[in-house]
């Protein structure tokens, strides 16, 4: 056999002689065009895939961070929790020495002690005060009565000028002496401070009290959620000032993932959207999520607006470009993921997610309603307490 | 053949991974285009031996265009094999 000869030249040195050779002319068109429609229509299958799914690998596994600090200052006398050990809402954190603020809620005690006793001693004032203007109106009635009696006495001169004018004076002065009283009544019911059924005195007291208390309940503190400890890298004897972080607590209910799309790509990304999330950590297992937003804004790249704060006046800068490569910028798509307490998230992680663009948006919407609600109220601290403070109970 | 093996194992490999769009190898990442290009050269080869075996490589129409063709088609078959998403 001469294969190879016919193989360099087909069909010119044989040209319908070998029968073999046409089936192989009519098979290579065939093959051919085959080839050539499954390259086109293999090309738009993964065009419409990736159009209709959206995927990016520039994606984070996130949660929510909440930096615990202490809202009074003082020194870490206790840590109760070590680095990355999981805590529950309520769970004792760290307490701070809390010497001064029991002092505080001593003297507030004191003070609302003492005002107790002001108030006490301001009523037997105002009961001094009536007895005094009884006594003047006592007085004032009788020296107005006896003045008109010595008047009309005086035109048959059974009295003299001298005691008439005695007597007006008399009872000029007696008259004033209740006017005085009355607002010297009037003085002492103020000073006792009571509004309506409120003493105000007693109030101020109060409050300034379950001021010292509630400083004195913030040496404790307590975990705001349930979660992980991370980054505690402090112990006993630190001094912890108000609002300054001193580790922080992951919240272990909700993590989501942070996945930069192109803008061309978020075109089709609608909240509610299902997502096939890959996380290098947990390789081959798909985890659902669902897309829970799409942001309307990140910082802008080009032509910085330099006005107010940049100080060049109140017109934008803008230079001339020559740019013909446009990057497409990325947004970071929040997706929440389904199912957390299956899986070991780790913020930071790396992730890929692909977008399910025509899986059910309202059913999507309705999981994160479901992911996103049962927020309980924040953690309130107990209040501490200045009963078994070494006071004697207030009268 | 080094082909004959190479091919089963990639293709092991590749339905090992589903659909996860980053495949680990001795802990490199590769992104699942790469991969797709890499199997779809392995059985374009061995559809080149096949072609050679069975002399028809001259009867194609026209052969340069049929060889970028196949290429293509073999590469986004197997992604949209493996690592299309469903």
């Amino acid at each position: 056999m001469s294969d190879t000869t016919e193989i360099s030249t087909p069909g010119t040195a044989e040209p319908v002689a070998n029968p073999k050779q046409s089936v192989r002319r009519v098979l290579g068109v065939i093959l051919s065009l085959a080839v050539y429609a499954a390259a086109i229509l293999l090309s738009l299958g993964v065009y419409h895939n990736i159009r209709l799914n959206p995927r990016t690998e520039d994606a984070q596994v996130r949660a929510n961070v909440i930096g615990v600090s202490p809202q009074v200052g003082g020194s870490i006398i206790a840590i109760h929790v070590k680095d990355n050990q999981q805590v529950h809402k309520g769970d004792l954190l760290f307490e701070l020495d809390a010497r001064p603020y029991e002092a505080q809620a001593e003297e507030a005690k004191a003070k609302l002690a003492l005002t107790e006793l002001e108030i006490q001693a301001y009523k037997d004032q105002i009961a001094a005060a009536e007895a005094e203007l009884k006594q003047s109106q006592a007085k004032a009635t009788y020296a107005v009565d006896y003045a008109k009696r010595v008047q009309a006495l005086v035109g048959n001169l059974y009295v003299t000028v001298d005691k008439n004018q005695l007597a007006q004076t008399e009872a000029i002065t007696s008259t004033d002496k209740v006017a005085q009283d009355q607002a010297a009544l009037e003085k002492a019911r103020n000073l006792l401070g009571e509004k309506g059924d409120i003493n105000v005195r007693r109030s101020a007291a109060e409050a300034t009290l379950r001021d010292a208390e509630l400083k004195l309940s913030y040496c404790k503190v307590y975990a705001p959620c349930d979660g992980y400890v991370v980054n505690l890298q402090i112990t006993p004897g630190a001094y912890a000032a108000i609002g300054e972080q001193v580790f922080s607590v992951v919240d272990q209910k909700i993590w989501y993932v942070l996945a930069n799309f192109r803008e061309t790509d978020l075109r089709n990304i609608r909240p509610g959207m299902e997502v096939e999330v890959y996380l290098l950590a947990e390789s081959n297992r798909k985890i659902k999520g669902v897309v829970q937003g799409v942001p309307k804004a990140i910082t802008p790249q080009f032509a910085p607006t330099q006005n107010a704060s940049g100080g060049q006046g109140i017109l934008q800068n803008v230079s001339p470009t020559l740019d013909f490569i446009l990057l497409a910028q990325r947004f970071p798509v929040r997706i929440i993921l389904d199912a957390p307490e299956e899986h070991s998230f780790r913020m930071g992680g790396t992730a890929a997610v692909i977008v399910r663009t025509g899986s059910d948006v309202q059913a999507g919407l309705k999981r994160v309603g479901e992911l996103q609600k049962g927020d309980a109220p924040e953690f309130r601290a107990p209040l501490g307490s200045a009963k078994n403070l070494p006071l004697a109970p207030a009268p | 053949m080094n082909v004959w093996i190479i091919f089963p194992l990639l293709l092991v490999l590749l339905t090992m991974t589903g659909c996860d769009p980053q495949i680990n190898i001795a802990g490199a990442y590769f992104p699942a285009w790469l991969l797709s290009g890499l199997v779809a050269l392995a059985a374009f080869w061995i559809l080149h031996l096949i072609f050679l075996r069975t002399k028809m490589i001259p009867f194609f129409v026209p052969i340069p265009l049929f060889y970028a063709a196949l290429y293509i088609a073999l590469t986004c078959g197997c992604w949209l094999l493996f690592f299309a998403a469903r």
